[in-house]
């Protein structure tokens, strides 16, 4: 498997809680944008790739022309006749008719929808530019385009909210066949609005623990099932893109601020527009080699990962030879004692208990 | 003879000494130009402190205006509180005492403790007020005090700049013509006394000596007359300050011996060296061993480094020999080591240097005092460790350490003192005024509160102005109880501590209190306990954690997950296990701060 991922870095404005890089879309640096991302792309011409995800950031601000060209030129230096699936995120405000045409005329599959919540006062206090009414819309049209898939973000920990507002929210959108949810609980991170200004209404980690296992048991019985931390899809409705990523694969990151994984080397692009576009291959921030060793006990935390499927030692072990894995594997051995893995054969898991704390123990996975 | 003088200089912290010290191995050609550098504290934490903790010494030349060369040796004193038997060895190696006094400051508690210190030991004492060139020197009140305080004619007082040299010429000439020179004979038995060493990887402990009689050369035999212990002497010599080797010293003359000895336990300040030949030889009057008073463990945070705290320890005490240390485990901390210290300062200093002169990542446990315990079979046991306490149904009664405090204040900060001594349990015996200015004020005063931040209070609330001084008076009996700490009902034994009944309560209220603060959130709830015996007398819990999760995918961006999970595994490292509660290393040393 192997994946490729633009990241857009623009949005109409920026949300309380984002720490992603993002910043104010103009015209002009949206054509220069889609350029820039096909110059870079040149530099890796000929890979070929399993799945597409333009992520960001708002991909749906490129509007239906930057769309069609930026789909256009990838083709031109890949091969992207194989494609398993071709995701694109939209925002209600932007994803407009024609956006989602040029959407479906360039063959994407899936668009996940930046939903967040179908309460008008949580939307408006983390600073989202749209309305639940919108939202719902946005979903109904790109579900009249005939994706394959339609996925919602939705957000636990919103100021204000309640099990019984999160399960408006859940349920209508149950309702309107979502296949996929992408299930996050609010992060105060550093430095954003949200974390400098906390409203006095914000949830308690408690709370939101609570809601979290209400939603997973609401969303479990209808149906959908909770294939990874923060995701639930209706059987086979899966992202294989995010997958991809843990389960250890490779990918191709294009654009400011984007992470790649290829030849077992990690590096991403720096988190800066104007620099990007003056010089779009030449943006480099790090290159990570990791040791076999540590390469093993990556795969095996991101594996981890994946709440049903978990990771097979066996497998571990082939993929990255037996001496490189038998310390983390005595690590999981010792934690499925503690009883905060389970351990089926040679497949170790992770406790459903302990999906919300998850952090302490995958840092011992990956060091002693 | 005739023509060596041995002094020290005496004085309160900061007063000036180690800048006199400077100044006189300047003028006599010692030491070139220092520009701050105090050549007689060699060790950073001395200079960063403005103490001296080791007394070293050295053999200066001078020709004196009579037209003869002299030899002064001087003596230096540890100056600090927590050393008072170190400077009485060192004054009794001297005939005469350069009393120095801070212009600006006045007589403080230690100038009066040392100078007490000196005329028992019969010094010749020579007052001089230092630092004149201060635009807030008070010389005429500095005069007066010595009077007052001291009874030492303040008229006669020289008037003395260290800094810039003003009045260290006639210094000189007073130390020569008041300091009386060393009696006794070459040809008599040998007795040297003991007065300070160190330790050379090469040579061993080196014994820093003053000889009394008799004469020391190389090839000799020496005995150190309280162990019986004989050693071959390869070196003698003088300090300038370095060591310089020479072919004999003799009577009356400051120097050092080599004799490879290798045992650090086996030389201690105040013991005589004698020879093998005279074994009748009479030991100088006045050695003994000494005693610690303050006491706290150390454990290495990772376990796997107790080996490397063992090998820091044992090279530690081979420089500082009053640092006693034994094994000891604790069932929370694991092995680590008991550590003795002469006092309070004595603690934070050796602390201070094992972290940063041997690298070692350490916890150091709460101090004690060593409590006496009577037992109702009417025996009783000396206690430094609250976890060792027996079982308090088979105490009979508990009895502290009680030291005699002297605070030298000026008058407008008694009410303040005496309020935060109230709180410490003291109990005042008198109060004087040396002048119209300043009290001193003398306290029975419970050692155990005196190691609980009494110091640093002291200071802060005299906006630095108050000075103290201490002795061990003896053991008072008291109604103590020992509290324990039980973190997840594991009892952790690094946290008990000794309190009076009445404030128990409040302490281990404001202990759980701050535990509750200092241990993060687990994946359990932890209940936190203070108890006497089986009663549970304060309990808070910790709740669970209930969210730590990364949840975003950041398009891929992995090795930002995993960078922030190796974070937290390295914190995690730095976590000492309480059975299955994981404890930062600051909450061991609560106690300490509790009351701040």
């Amino acid at each position: 498997m192997s994946g490729l991922y633009v990241h857009v870095p623009f949005c109409v404005s920026k949300c309380a809680y984002c720490d992603f890089y993002s910043l104010p879309s103009r015209q002009d640096s949206l054509e220069s944008y889609v350029q820039a991302v096909l110059q870079e792309a040149q530099k890796y011409a000929g890979m070929s790739f399993d799945t597409l995800y333009l992520g960001g950031g708002t991909p749906s601000l490129l509007g239906a022309k930057n769309l069609t060209a930026l789909i256009q030129g990838l083709n031109k230096s890949f091969n992207l006749t194989g494609l398993k699936e071709a995701s694109i995120e939209v925002n209600p405000e932007s994803a407009t008719p024609e956006l989602l045409e040029a959407a479906k005329n360039q063959e994407f599959s899936r668009v996940s929808c930046g939903v967040q919540s179908l309460s008008d006062y949580e939307l408006k206090s983390v600073g989202r530019i749209h309305t639940a009414a919108q939202a719902i819309a946005a979903i109904k049209l790109a579900q009249k385009f005939g994706f394959k898939a339609i996925s919602a973000d939705l957000m636990i920990g919103l100021p204000g909210q309640t099990w019984t507002s999160l399960r408006t929210s859940l349920e209508a959108l149950a309702n309107l066949d979502i296949r996929h949810l992408s299930v996050y609980c609010l992060t105060l991170e550093e430095g954003t609005k949200l974390a400098k200004n906390p409203p006095a209404d914000l949830p308690s980690d408690e709370t939101q623990a609570a809601l979290f296992e209400e939603t997973k048991g609401y969303l479990n019985s209808c149906g959908y099932a909770h294939y990874e931390i923060s995701n639930f899809a209706l059987p086979g409705f899966e992202c294989l893109h995010n997958l991809n990523y843990w389960w250890g694969g490779e990918y191709l990151g294009l654009g400011p601020a984007a992470a790649s994984h290829i030849d077992g080397k990690r590096f991403k692009n720096y988190s800066n527009l104007d620099a990007y576009l003056n010089n779009p291959t030449g943006q480099i921030e790090y290159v990570e080699e990791l040791s076999k060793k540590e390469k093993a006990a990556e795969e095996a935390m991101l594996r981890l990962r994946l709440l049903e499927e978990g990771l097979d030692a066996i497998e571990l072990g082939r993929r990255f030879g037996e001496e490189n894995v038998k310390e983390v594997i005595a690590r999981l051995e010792k934690l499925a004692q503690e009883g905060l893995l389970i351990k089926n054969g040679s497949r170790y898991r992770l406790t459903p208990a302990r999906i919300l704390t998850s952090n302490p123990i995958f840092a011992r996975v990956i060091s002693e | 003879m005739e023509n060596i003088r041995n002094f020290c200089i005496i004085a309160h912290i900061d007063h000036g000494k180690s800048t006199l010290a400077d100044r006189m191995l300047e003028m006599t050609g010692m030491i070139h130009t220092t520009e701050n550098a105090q050549v007689l504290d060699s060790m950073d934490l001395e200079r960063e402190r403005g103490i001296t903790i080791k007394a070293k010494s050295v053999r200066m030349p001078f020709k004196s205006q009579d037209g003869k060369d002299y030899i002064l040796n001087l003596i230096d004193t540890p100056g600090h509180v927590d050393f008072n038997y170190e400077v009485s060895r060192s004054l009794k190696a001297c005939e005469g005492a350069v009393l120095l006094v801070d212009a600006s400051q006045g007589v403080e508690a230690q100038t009066i403790a040392n100078a007490y210190l000196a005329i028992d030991a019969g010094l010749e004492i020579i007052p001089v007020i230092n630092k004149i060139d201060l635009p807030n020197a008070m010389v005429e009140e500095c005069r007066q005090q010595l009077q007052d305080s001291l009874g030492i004619p303040g008229k006669s007082a020289l008037l003395v700049s260290a800094k810039d040299g003003t009045g260290v010429s006639e210094l000189f000439e007073a130390i020569v013509m008041l300091v009386p020179p060393p009696k006794g004979s070459s040809d008599e038995p040998l007795k040297c006394l003991i007065f300070d060493s160190f330790y050379d990887t090469y040579r061993g402990v080196i014994p820093h000596i003053r000889i009394f009689s008799g004469s020391l050369k190389h090839g000799d035999k020496i005995m150190i007359k309280s162990t019986g212990q004989i050693h071959d002497v390869d070196e003698v010599g003088y300090f300038t300050p370095g060591l310089t080797p020479t072919a004999q010293i003799t009577a009356g003359e400051v120097g050092y011996v080599g004799a490879i000895i290798k045992k650090v336990g086996s030389i201690h300040v105040g013991d005589t060296i004698i020879s093998p030949e005279h074994p009748e030889t009479e030991g100088i009057p006045g050695f003994r061993h000494t005693q610690p008073m303050v006491f706290c463990g150390i454990y290495p945070i990772n376990t796997n480094d107790y080996i490397k705290l063992t090998a820091a320890l044992e090279k530690f005490q081979l420089n500082d020999s009053s640092i006693i240390y034994e094994k000891e485990s604790s069932a929370a901390l694991g092995w680590g080591y008991r550590l003795g210290f002469m006092g309070m300062l004595h603690m934070e200093i050796t602390l201070e240097r094992l972290k940063r002169e041997y690298g070692q990542d350490l916890i150091a446990t709460m101090p004690s005092v060593i409590y006496k315990v009577v037992t109702t079979d009417g025996q009783f046991a000396m206690i430094d460790n609250p976890s060792k306490f027996p079982d308090p149904t088979r105490i009979d009664h508990i009895e502290e350490p009680i030291i005699t405090l002297r605070v030298f204040v000026p008058t407008e900060f008694v009410g303040p003192i005496m309020a935060l001594s109230d709180e410490k349990r003291a109990k005042l015996v008198a109060m004087d005024h040396p002048d119209k200015k300043r009290a001193v004020l003398t306290y029975e005063f419970p050692l155990a509160e005196m190691i609980t931040g009494y110091y640093d209070k002291l200071k802060s609330v005299s906006r630095g102005y108050a000075s103290m001084d201490y002795d061990f008076l003896g053991y008072h009996a008291g109604d103590f109880v020992k509290i324990d700490i039980l973190v997840k009902e594991n009892q952790v034994d690094a946290l008990s501590f000794i309190s009076i009944r009445e404030s128990s309560q409040t302490k281990s209220r404001g202990l759980i209190h701050k535990l509750r603060k200092l241990i993060p959130r687990q994946n359990f709830e932890i209940p936190l306990q203070a108890a006497i015996g089986g009663k549970i007398i304060a309990r808070e819990d910790i709740v669970a954690l209930r969210k730590d999760v990364l949840a975003k995918c950041y398009g891929g961006d992995i090795s930002r997950k995993r960078k922030l999970l190796e974070k937290q595994a390295e914190g995690k490292k730095k976590m000492k296990m309480v059975g299955s509660v994981e404890v930062p290393q600051e909450a061991f040393l609560l106690l300490l701060k509790m009351e701040e």
